[in-house]
């Protein structure tokens, strides 16, 4: 049964003979006070039967009606707080768009793992290539990864300096794009690898 | 015009107003316009005997109508349920001859399907059912949102929950997919 099938149904039962809410017990649940259990437990006997859900619509109709017809105030009581969510949601896009720009010169992220300088992102680089990072504190060497678009390893190079230069040619297919890590080597066997980031490999 | 009748006037403006707003909100959920008719008459007694001032009434604010209606209401609510206690057998029992009389097979099969549901909610625990109660009686979860004070994803969760819980619980007392079984 779907939804309206199952209402239809409900709506047609023999209509129930359960104490209905009190006239007051129906407006502390309209106009909201109590807990929600409360306020629960009177609706669920409210719409147990036709008596109590008839008055209640006509006290919820007319709160709500209530409601509805203070549009000014409702601006006047949200428009700080719209005002606070603009200023916020400007100051978090910009600080984004930095964070995204300055990817590249920003220190060692939270995590300690590798930040790449270079080839940019989606740069369109010649054999040889050089690649650039930071240097991840504590870390003995590093490895660089060429993956393919699938993940597979294609050439990897091991080094204690924070460059490293990898002819491709023989390796990697030209006009084809690849992704690049760096792994950072700690003691006891601890890695910590750099986002990935793609390059593309021009034809020489 | 006369300072009374512009009072008058306003006031009467404002209260239709009111009252229009009221029955549109009830309007999906077959609110009886002759009970707002009849609460909003009074609510224009009240008004008129609380503040005597023509001036007065004229800068009422709606809020102001809008609490009056609601106590307005309780009352009518109150001498509602008095007389409804005086005269409760004799409605049920035309309400058996009518079953018995007017209402064809297939709606009793309806009914029999309604009172299996009615059943099943009985599995639930209060929170859920109240909200799945108003659900089936027509409310959508904007509505369940505004009346509870929640908002309208809670709610909507809540009822998605509940409907969950009903259909399990329906499906356990032999009630599948197509109906009865």
């Amino acid at each position: 049964m779907n939804d309206d099938e199952l209402r239809k149904a409900w709506q047609a039962r023999h209509p129930g003979t359960s104490a209905e809410p009190s006239p007051e017990e129906l407006q502390r649940l309209v106009a909201r006070e109590g807990t929600d259990d409360e306020r629960l437990e009177i609706l669920d006997r409210a719409l147990s039967s036709s008596r109590g859900s008839r008055d209640l619509e006509l006290l919820r109709a007319i709160s709500q009606a209530g409601r509805l017809d203070q549009p000014r105030r409702w601006w006047r009581s949200t428009a700080p707080l719209a005002l606070a969510a603009s200023v916020l949601l400007v100051t978090v896009g910009v600080l984004l768009r930095r964070d995204v720009a300055r990817e590249e010169t920003r220190a060692t992220p939270a995590d300690g793992s590798p930040v790449l300088v270079a080839p940019a992102t989606d740069a369109h680089v010649t054999d040889p290539v050089n690649f650039v990072w930071q240097a991840v504190p504590g870390a003995r060497s590093y490895r660089v990864e060429l993956l393919s678009d699938a993940g597979t390893l294609v050439t990897s190079i091991e080094t204690p300096d924070t460059t490293a230069r990898s002819a491709l040619a023989g390796v990697a297919r030209a006009d084809s794009s690849y992704r690049w890590v760096v792994v950072a080597l700690l003691p006891e066997g601890v890695e910590v690898a750099s986002r990935p980031r793609r390059v593309t490999l021009k034809a020489p | 015009m006369a300072p009374a009748d512009a009072g008058s006037a306003a006031l009467d403006a404002l209260i239709a107003r009111c009252a229009d707003k009221v029955r549109m909100v009830g309007r999906a959920h077959r609110l009886d316009p002759a009970e707002v008719d009849e609460v909003f008459q009074e609510v224009r007694i009240r008004v008129w005997t609380a503040v005597a001032s023509s001036e007065r009434i004229a800068d009422l604010p709606a809020s102001y109508v809008y609490r009056t209606a609601e106590s307005a209401a309780l009352d009518f609510i109150r001498r509602r349920r008095a007389r409804r206690d005086d005269a409760t057998d004799s409605i049920d029992q035309g309400r058996d001859i009518e079953d018995a009389r007017v209402h064809a097979p297939e709606q009793f099969e309806a009914r029999e399907l309604g009172d299996a549901i009615e059943l099943a909610l009985a599995d639930l625990v209060v929170s859920r059912r109240a909200v799945v109660r108003m659900y089936l009686a027509g409310y959508g979860s904007g509505e369940i949102g505004a009346l509870m004070g929640w908002t309208e994803p809670r709610a909507r969760n809540l009822v998605y929950r509940g409907l969950a819980d009903l259909r399990e619980a329906l499906s356990r007392r032999g009630v599948g997919p197509e109906g009865m079984q």
